[in-house]
């Protein structure tokens, strides 16, 4: 009924009427928040105003004027796809130079893509849409935020470079060895181009000689995300205490050497991060959730596994804005049933923004 | 919901504020009681008589430590929760189960404290994969598996590092919270063999419990599975078949014996009159009208023929032995023209039977349920998006069907339980999806008392959880393999 009433609040603050809202204070009491670390707690309120949280905490003083809300149910940041190809009908590629920095991502995507609300329904709230990791630089990444349409929050993320030989590699015009590779990713001076400085790179590898490569080249002034393709357990401990990302095993690919490497990595302190993209076909919007799911039960830390698909996800594109519930954040959040690594838990609304964008059926 | 018992400290169900299983207090019923007596109450609820079988399966799994795990709290079959928790195991089987530790020995060199093993959480018995990923294919040799192959047979032998791939593999299993596992071969044979319940040992290496499953694979789709479906249906009508031919072998062989005395009689008295007419000799040789080349005597008696003996058929053996009830049968039923033959299979001959995937097969529901055939549902399904495994798993339970819930033969790890979970918030009961994991399976599979639930003489392989319950992944989860 609470739920309902706070639905119905938020219902005519949809897009067409968002400037009534403008400058309200919305005061958040659900049964429980998703910290940060994690873990959910229970007696905490979420300010919000103009689409981002003024604060969360047990003891905050309500600003006057500002209206109270009782939620039934588990507040969480939306989820982050960290690397993705939804929202887009053609990946974003361009095949016919070796280096291609200047392209985007954001060029590939579609704002009226039906897949903004399939993810959306999933309780992801923003999606990382890559350069396909054909080309040794591949371009920019960008970030977009789901909904009933797509909505460009950063339309130059990180700037993607690609050392999987996989990929770059070319036996008529070359590269054909990682070698080759490397030497023409050296040559390149990926540091030079513009915005590289201040928004970092993200680095595709499969090999540890392309981790150091990318290292030395780059040096320590410029910010690494990595994304770890083939075998990382042949590689994974170069990558002690950052962030990487890793596709989502596909159906039955749960292999005892996958499980057991993914446990190691955490353990040795790699911050791991899941997207629901992967050269073998896209996953499933839900799988995300899996995922993290998977991770929890497999390393018994739910904290780590919950920061997959929320707050590592959102450094490891670069952005401080979501991922999770915390201060000057944008209010990209998900109201559910039970805590969101609960596979039993509901979806009962999405907010985007601070817009209720999505609610469930049976949530009235 | 869980239900109350009357008898021993249980609460009403999971505390959805209790994330973490924090003890709940003793019933106010045992309370009133002096402690050794509701301790004795207690125990007496929850004991029950440790099957010799288990024994025996333990001492097949190599376990052989005693100790007690202390836990926040365990569930019990019924849906009973017991708090505090103390599970005793002696050899990898449960031995006891209280609120209260186990008292001190007395030995020769003194009185030697439990071994006591605390942990944070809840203890729940380990899943059973009604429909297991572990890989057997190619563990015979790479020969083309024949209808008599056994899983059991293919096994490795219980030392460790026998086979170190498969107990990779079984220790990822087990860390998922899998303690028992159906395996049986995934190739499109329609009589794939006789597969098996294994349970693992101590160097997580599966071993065999019970007897074999004659396995099915009613596969394929469209026209294919109407042709399945028929081939299966012919296979135990040539089955059928066989056996009357044999009954009707042994009664012509009885009637050949009684011919071939009348014959003896008959030449023998043959002979005489050969001997009285004044021939010479009472050899039948010699008197043989080709062997003389003299005209046939037509009076000489025919020797009876030996009826043909029927061809050996083991698969048709096979089949006669589920007939007979000595073979438990699995068909793999992936439409449901193959469910239909199947159902007719069972009105027919009587078999013991349990049907895997059972696509289309809520039709015959009711006929399932009235012939008690167990149906096991595949998770992996969720996976590829299909939505309708919640559906089909509430149609058959609203016909009174037992439902187990496997891995559909895919190598799931830990998403096995994510996906149980996603059942709960497709709208299944929370209660009966454990259920589906657990002594569901393990009664379909024949392993009631031994796995599937937490009591005396049951298995010692179980999880431990921290969230709400085994499918929340918020909060702790470990499986726990005995030592």
């Amino acid at each position: 009924m609470i739920l309902a009433t706070y639905l119905l609040a938020f219902a005519p603050a949809l897009p067409a009427q968002q400037a009534k809202s403008q400058g309200l204070i919305w005061a958040l009491q659900p049964t429980q928040v998703v910290l940060p670390d994690g873990s959910a707690a229970e007696g905490q309120t979420v300010l919000i105003q103009d689409g981002r949280i003024l604060g969360v905490g047990t003891d905050l003083e309500l600003p006057s004027g500002a209206r109270r809300w009782k939620l039934d149910g588990v507040l969480a940041p939306g989820f982050v796809d960290a690397f993705s190809a939804y929202g887009t009908d053609a990946p974003a590629q361009e095949d016919s130079r070796v280096m291609t920095p200047m392209l985007r991502a954001y060029d590939a995507v579609d704002l009226g893509h039906q897949d903004w609300t399939e993810l959306c329904e999933a309780g992801i709230t923003s999606v990382h849409i890559l350069p396909q990791p054909n080309n040794i630089q591949a371009g920019w990444g960008a970030l977009v935020a789901s909904g009933g349409e797509g909505r460009m929050l950063a339309s130059r993320t990180r700037q993607a470079l690609s050392l999987v030989l996989s990929r770059v590699g070319d036996s008529a015009f070359g590269p054909s060895s990682l070698a080759g590779a490397i030497e023409l990713f050296e040559v390149a001076d990926t540091a030079r181009i513009p915005g590289v400085a201040d928004r970092g790179v993200l680095a595709h590898v499969d090999d540890a000689s392309a981790i150091r490569s990318v290292r030395r080249s780059l040096g320590k002034d410029i910010d690494i995300r990595w994304m770890m393709w083939g075998d990382p357990a042949s590689y994974g401990g170069e990558l002690k205490g950052e962030v990487a990302g890793m596709p989502i095993p596909g159906i039955g690919a749960w292999t005892p050497r996958g499980l057991e490497t993914l446990k190691r990595l955490h353990k040795a302190g790699v911050k791991i991060v899941f997207g629901t993209w992967s050269p073998s076909g896209a996953r499933q919007p839900g799988d995300l959730r899996r995922a993290a799911a998977t991770m929890s039960r497999l390393t018994g830390d739910p904290e780590a596994a919950m920061a997959s698909i929320t707050s590592h996800a959102a450094d490891f594109l670069g952005t401080d804005q979501v991922g999770a519930i915390g201060k000057g954040r944008r209010a990209d959040l998900v109201l559910w049933s039970a805590h969101p690594l609960d596979p039993s838990a509901k979806i009962r609304a999405v907010l985007i923004n601070g817009i209720a964008v999505h609610r469930s059926a049976d949530s009235e | 919901m869980l239900r109350t018992s009357r008898r021993c400290s249980v609460s009403s169900g999971p505390d959805p504020s209790n994330r973490f299983g924090i003890p709940r207090s003793v019933s106010p019923f045992f309370r009133h009681l002096p402690l050794p007596a509701a301790a004795l109450a207690i125990l007496v609820a929850v004991a029950g008589p440790v099957s010799t079988a288990t024994s025996q399966e333990a001492a097949a799994g190599g376990y052989e430590r005693t100790y007690t795990i202390q836990a926040d709290a365990c569930w019990l079959p019924g849906g009973r929760v017991l708090s505090p928790a103390f599970v005793s195991l002696d050899k990898g089987v449960i031995a006891r189960i209280s609120t209260t530790a186990p008292p001190a020995r007395s030995t020769v060199f003194g009185t030697q404290k439990p071994n006591i093993i605390k942990v944070k959480g809840t203890l729940a018995p380990s899943l059973v994969d009604a429909w297991s990923g572990l890989p057997m294919a190619g563990r015979d040799g790479g020969r083309r598996p024949l209808p008599q192959s056994r899983i059991a047979e293919d096994l490795p032998v219980m030392v460790p590092g026998a086979d170190a791939a498969l107990a990779a593999r079984v220790d990822a299993l087990r860390n998922s919270g899998v303690g028992f596992v159906y395996l049986g071969r995934t190739d499109g044979n329609l009589q794939r063999g006789l597969g098996v319940v294994t349970g693992f040992s101590v160097n997580d290496l599966p071993y065999a419990i019970g007897d074999d499953w004659l396995d099915f694979a009613g596969t394929g789709s469209g026209s294919a599975a109407q042709i399945r479906a028929q081939d299966l249906k012919t296979a135990f009508d040539n089955a059928v078949a066989l056996r009357d031919s044999r009954d009707d072998y042994e009664e012509k062989l009885d009637k050949y014996e009684e011919d071939l005395k009348k014959y003896e009689e008959s030449f023998a008295k043959y002979l005489e009159e050969q001997k009285k007419d004044g021939k010479k000799g009472g050899n039948a040789r010699a008197e043989d009208p080709k062997s003389s080349g003299k005209k046939k005597d037509d009076k000489r008696p025919k020797r009876p023929k030996r009826p043909a003996s029927p061809r050996r058929n083991v698969a048709g053996d096979l089949i006669l032995d589920a007939i007979d009830g000595k073979l438990r049968v699995r068909i793999q039923a992936d439409s449901e023209w193959v469910v239909a033959v199947a159902v007719e299979l069972v009105e027919e001959h009587n078999l013991d039977l349990v049907l895997v995937n059972a696509i289309g097969g809520e039709a015959y529901a009711d006929s399932l349920a009235d012939h008690g055939i167990g149906v096991v549902l595949d998770l992996s399904r969720q996976l590829a998006g299909d939505d309708a495994l919640a559906e089909e798993f509430l149609a058959y339970r609203k016909a009174g069907v037992d439902v187990a819930l496997g891995s559909g033969g895919r190598d799931l790890g830990p998403m096995l339980l994510t996906l149980a979970g996603e059942l709960v918030a497709a709208g299944v009961d929370q209660d009966e999806v454990w259920r589906a994991l657990t002594s569901t399976p393990a009664n379909l599979l024949g392993l009631s008392g031994q796995a599937g639930a937490l009591q005396r003489g049951a298995s010692g392989s179980m999880i431990l959880f921290g969230g709400a319950h085994p499918f929340d992944a918020s909060g702790v989860f470990r499986s726990h393999q005995p030592k």
